[in-house]
């Protein structure tokens, strides 16, 4: 069920790249050390690029939240995914229906495996292409949340970053939403994004980043 | 007390709390995936630390990369030396970054419209590496 509609896809990306020179590219799911090793390898080769180090320190930064972002996202669902029978029973909200769902091991494998980054260059500029698997009931919440953050100035985006950075909780797991006002204030708003149907589960997020 | 040694890794920084001369240093790359897991436990040592601090705190940050959630974690220890300097004690902190790196120049500078403490903003010339 994955792949083939997938690797269409992937190559529609390599096609819009190709006039571009890609540096590196990942898909399938992300763990600490992948990104570990990922972060290295960019880094290599943007300094064997000769890339100037205030663009390189901006490309890793933004490459570690996207990583990030995913990591955290779909490792969401594997953990769901090793919920023992045991443990299922506390998880009252569940309906009868999902219940039955949860039973099946590989329920979110696509989504798990569905993480891909492709850092590539044309002459000056940088261009990151992100993204993932991501329910239809998640979809329409990021989108709503990346249309309103989008839509700021930078005075409004900066008001709205000390906002969420100045929470007195601190998050237990990931940035609480920090990444993606990040991402759009480090590259200066040179941030597209879409979200393609692939199945009646999934849509798959695309966020594509121009760094200059 | 105590004082914290950590060295460094690729994802987390050095780290050097020294109790009884009230120098605290981070240092290094912050990019944990778990950045609760790192930082909670210097945060519970500034809590001690702040009961009987030194009459100087310096704290220097000099970091190279860093994720969000590390930069929540970065605010709550800011927060609580704000609270030592509150208490009207000599606390500095100071933010070192690479004259190539704007980004984390701007961050020092979202941390000093937060906390009311003495932040200077310190640049170094950094060979690449």
């Amino acid at each position: 069920m994955n792949s083939l509609a997938n690797l269409v896809d992937l190559h529609k990306c390599y096609e819009v790249l190709s006039e571009e020179s890609v540096i590196f590219s990942h898909k399938g799911a992300l763990d600490g050390e992948m990104i570990d090793v990922i972060i290295q390898l960019a880094d290599k080769k943007l300094v064997k690029a000769k890339t100037r180090v205030r663009i390189k320190k901006k490309i890793i930064n933004i490459l570690i939240e996207c990583l990030q972002n995913s990591f955290h996202y779909t490792s969401t669902y594997e953990q769901d995914q090793v919920i023992s029978p045991t443990n299922k029973e506390e998880n009252i909200i569940k309906d009868s229906e999902e219940e039955e769902e949860n039973n099946d091991p590989d329920q979110w494998k696509d989504l798990i495996e569905s993480p891909y980054v492709i850092l590539s260059q044309k002459k000056e500029s940088y261009f990151i292409l992100t993204g993932n698997y991501i329910t239809h009931d998640k979809a329409d919440v990021l989108k709503k949340r990346i249309d309103e953050i989008t839509a700021f100035n930078d005075e409004e985006l900066q008001k709205y970053y000390i906002q969420s950075l100045d929470k007195d909780e601190l998050p237990k797991q990931g940035g609480a939403g920090l990444g993606l006002i990040d991402i759009i204030r480090r590259s200066k708003h040179n941030v597209s994004f879409n979200f393609k149907e692939v199945d009646e589960k999934y849509q798959r997020f695309n966020l594509l980043i121009k760094v200059e | 007390m105590d004082n914290i040694e950590i060295s460094g890794t690729s994802k987390t920084p050095e780290v050097k709390f020294m109790a009884e001369t009230g120098k605290l240093e981070i240092t290094g790359r912050s990019i944990p995936e778990n950045s609760y897991q790192f930082y909670e436990p210097l945060l519970t040592w500034l809590d001690e630390y702040a009961k009987t601090p030194q009459e100087n705190t310096i704290l220097s940050f000099q970091l190279d990369y860093f994720n969000t959630s590390s930069s929540m974690y970065i605010l709550g220890i800011l927060k609580k030396l704000e609270k030592i300097f509150l208490a009207e004690n000599a606390v500095k902190v100071r933010w070192i970054y690479d004259a190539d790196d704007e980004d984390m120049l701007q961050t020092g500078e979202d941390f000093k419209q937060i906390v009311k403490l003495p932040i200077d903003m310190v640049e170094i010339d950094q060979e690449e590496v």
